[in-house]
């Protein structure tokens, strides 16, 4: 029920939600199953909307493709979502204190794993896409939903630095955005070598 | 009030949620993921890609989109008899278009105002020895105009990009030969007695509009289409024909109206035949070849 609660709270009004998540002292757990949820929502709902390419493949292996394909890309992008889970709670962390944060790193873990939750604004248009089963009109949903994804976390993030390391509103979104920046790099960076 | 709205919001949030982890999974056991399968949406997918490929290959030939197409060459040639048709595509389109001049065949060529993708722009026509070749590729837009009645055979390759042939009195057509590789093709054919048409697609895809003489004397066409992939949809209009249809699919679905009478075929294969077709004077064969992508074919009398 408190999960429940906390996903609710996190869209209508994050502020709120993070203060009396730090009040009752709230450790990472419902914070990390929210991850785990939308994380597989978002790599499954994927394989949903591009689930119209198994109509090309053989018929005596599409049904094994689409299974493999499925499990694979649910557990990639859980282990990716979980370093980049890690990564951006700790270069926001360092961050937050380079600011004169006062939260601990626990609470940065929290702050971000339940952002999360904004991926629900992918999985919406996801959805839509595989009931349409239309390349272009998959194309086009799923970039928008990456883009309110990107927004929904970005602001949820905000909030909770404001809250757990006692950050202004500037200071907070320039640790979160200097968090996505620098995990861009990172991973971009073997890319460029 | 506050929290009463939390809990409806966080209900329905994580209900998103289990619906997106589960969702492979419903596709999966409603059959709408295996490949050739005939569940929701499966039966549309063959014109579904004709049309999106079809409005692309529109975009393109009628020269809209990024920038205005500006004139390149306009040429009327006169010709002498029965016309055969080479046009090879790739990238750009070529329009075939009836007018009204006997003897003359117009071609205008235009250039595309912003041209996508590498720098190959290339055009061609040439006419001799009553066969006109015409070449397209990317940047180009060719307009070939026929007079109705003229044209004896249609070869076309196309491998992106798109041709349309509109020509309502295609009498003295007797041959079509089509390979699309990608890319798209549209044909309206009014008037068409005595034809053979054999359409390879491997990607892309094909839409035709076929509409047959019903005042002529015997006549016997016949129509074979094979898909590896891409989409088909053909309405053909043939009155006073009796019908032969074979259709088989080994992967992706096709659906063959007959008369208003639906058949579809999945990882199967189906055939009908008229019961005067063997004596029948005005007859029509479609055979349908299916192995991947989808295909759409109705048939009326």
């Amino acid at each position: 029920m408190d999960l429940i609660y906390d996903l609710g709270s996190l869209l209508t009004s994050p502020k709120t939600a993070f203060k009396i998540m730090v009040a009752e002292g709230r450790g990472v757990g419902y914070a990390l199953a929210t991850l785990v949820i939308f994380s597989l929502a978002t790599s499954l709902s994927t394989v949903s909307a591009i689930s119209w390419v198994a109509r090309y493949l053989p018929a005596s292996l599409a049904s094994t493709i689409f299974l493999g394909g499925t499990v694979l890309a649910a557990g990639a992008l859980l282990v990716l979502d979980i370093v980049a889970w890690l990564l951006m709670s700790l270069i926001a962390w360092g961050f937050s204190h380079a600011f004169g944060g006062k939260g601990d790193f626990s609470s940065t873990l929290m702050v971000y794993a339940y952002s999360w939750v904004g991926r629900v604004f992918y999985v919406v248009p996801a959805l839509i896409a595989a009931l349409l089963a239309n390349p272009i009109v998959m194309a086009g949903l799923l970039g928008i939903g990456l883009i309110l994804e990107f927004i929904a976390k970005l602001v949820i993030q905000v909030r909770g630095l404001q809250v757990v390391h006692e950050l202004s509103g500037g200071k907070a979104l320039a640790v979160a955005l200097l968090a996505v920046i620098l995990l861009s790099l990172v991973i971009l960076a073997p890319a460029a070598l | 009030m506050g929290f009463e709205k939390d809990f409806v919001v966080g209900a329905i949030v994580l209900a998103i949620a289990l619906v997106g982890i589960v969702s492979p999974f419903l596709l999966y056991v409603s059959g709408r993921v295996s490949s050739g399968s005939g569940g929701v949406g499966a039966t549309d997918i063959g014109s579904l890609i004709s049309s999106i490929i079809g409005a692309v290959t529109h975009f393109k030939y009628m020269g809209f989109g990024l920038g205005n197409p500006t004139l390149v060459k306009e040429e009327t040639i006169n010709v002498t008899g029965p016309l055969k048709l080479n046009v090879l595509v790739k990238g750009g389109g070529v329009s075939v278009l009836e007018w009204g001049k006997e003897g003359k065949v117009r071609v205008v060529v235009l250039k595309e105002g912003i041209v996508l993708g590498p720098s190959t722009s290339i055009y061609e026509y040439r006419y001799a020895n009553d066969v006109l070749n015409v070449a397209s590729a990317d940047g180009y837009v060719i307009k070939v105009y026929v007079p109705p009645n003229y044209v004896s055979t249609l070869n076309t390759r196309i491998s992106g990009g798109g041709l349309r042939v509109n020509v309502s009195d295609a009498t003295t057509l007797r041959t079509i030969n089509a390979t699309i590789n990608g890319g798209g093709i549209e044909l309206r054919l009014g008037k068409l007695t005595n034809l053979t048409a054999v359409i390879k697609v491997s990607g892309g895809g094909v839409e035709g509009r076929l509409s047959f003489l019903s005042d002529a004397g015997p006549s016997t066409s016949s129509i074979k289409v094979s898909v590896a992939g891409g989409g088909v949809d053909i309405h053909v209009h043939a009155p006073i024909h009796a019908f032969k249809v074979t259709c088989s699919a080994e992967s992706g679905v096709a659906n063959v109206v007959v008369r208003g009478e639906k058949r579809s075929v999945v990882n199967s294969s189906v055939s009908y035949e008229d019961p005067n077709y063997v004596n029948a004077s005005r007859k029509l064969s479609i055979g349908i070849a299916l192995s991947g992508g989808g295909a759409n074919v109705w048939l009326s009398g």
